[in-house]
């Protein structure tokens, strides 16, 4: 699976492209966790070019969820095509995150935290 | 009688290319029983390609420590009726399946939705330890792919 960083005002937005599965949890934590340690605390990711996700790729979205949360931030889900949004549905994990139907819209609701004076996190 | 079987080494790395197999091969079956030609979104190939590849990631998981690698997963497909059936074949501890709780969604946990996933997305899921070999048994109906 390839992860694309683009750093946005106050979010930064990780576009993965491929199978997000148990072999590919691994990087996905790891990705996480560099960027976290290097004080980045709100994320957007886009899962648009994600053709297959199972409860490993979820699992470490989970993981990763509650890692930033420890240090006030926050990961925002875009464009889940129908088959990724069934596993998220069918194993309850929408449930903890914001889904957005764009990575636009995931990082327009930072910018207007912002706006509205909502300590930024990134 | 089994009709196509695959043999892989149970890392995750191969697991990934027996997955996107099986579900090709699903697709293969699926154009045969129903005379359709699958397209990308299909109910029943997600399903198939879901469960299989979960139970696979399990094996791997199972496998004795440091030595994955030495251990191989088969991979059988069958058809029963109007069923694909796909088995998931391993040579790990023998498991309890019957006592496999679900997952506790109230903490949304990190790990444990593998067994859950495949009886969500399949029809019938059933196990047997047979000869030193756990096995995996998924059945889909065809017809639940649009």
């Amino acid at each position: 699976m390839e992860i694309t960083s683009l750093r946005k005002t106050n979010s930064m937005l990780l576009s993965l492209q491929g199978r997000f599965d148990a072999g590919a949890a691994d990087d996905f934590k790891e990705k996480m966790r560099t960027l976290t340690a290097q004080g980045v605390a709100c994320y957007v990711i886009d899962l648009s070019r994600v053709s297959y996700i199972d409860s490993g790729g979820l699992g470490s979205l989970v993981t990763s969820l509650r890692r930033v949360r420890e240090i006030q931030g926050d990961i925002r889900i875009a464009s889940l095509s129908d088959k990724v949004r069934k596993v998220f549905e069918l194993t309850r994990v929408y449930r903890i995150f914001d889904i957005y139907d764009s990575s636009e819209s995931a990082v327009a609701s930072y910018q207007a935290e912002a706006v509205q004076g909502v300590p930024l996190c990134i | 009688m089994h009709m196509i079987e695959l043999t892989t080494p149970a890392s995750l790395e191969k697991v990934q290319l027996g997955v996107i197999a099986v579900r090709n091969i699903a697709a293969a079956y699926y154009q045969i029983v129903t005379g359709k030609v699958p397209g990308e979104e299909n109910v029943f190939l997600d399903s198939v390609e879901l469960a299989a590849g979960e139970a696979c990631t399990n094996a791997v998981k199972y496998s004795p420590a440091g030595k994955a690698e030495a251990h191989r997963l088969q991979v059988c497909f069958a058809l029963e009726e109007d069923y694909l059936v796909v088995m998931i074949k391993d040579q790990n501890a023998a498991f309890d399946f019957a006592t496999v709780m679900p997952p506790d969604f109230a903490e949304t946990p990190e790990s444990g939705y593998g067994i859950y996933l495949m009886k969500e997305t399949m029809d019938e899921v059933s196990y047997q330890r047979k000869d030193g070999w756990n096995i995996l048994k998924l059945k889909k109906r065809f017809g639940t792919g649009e």
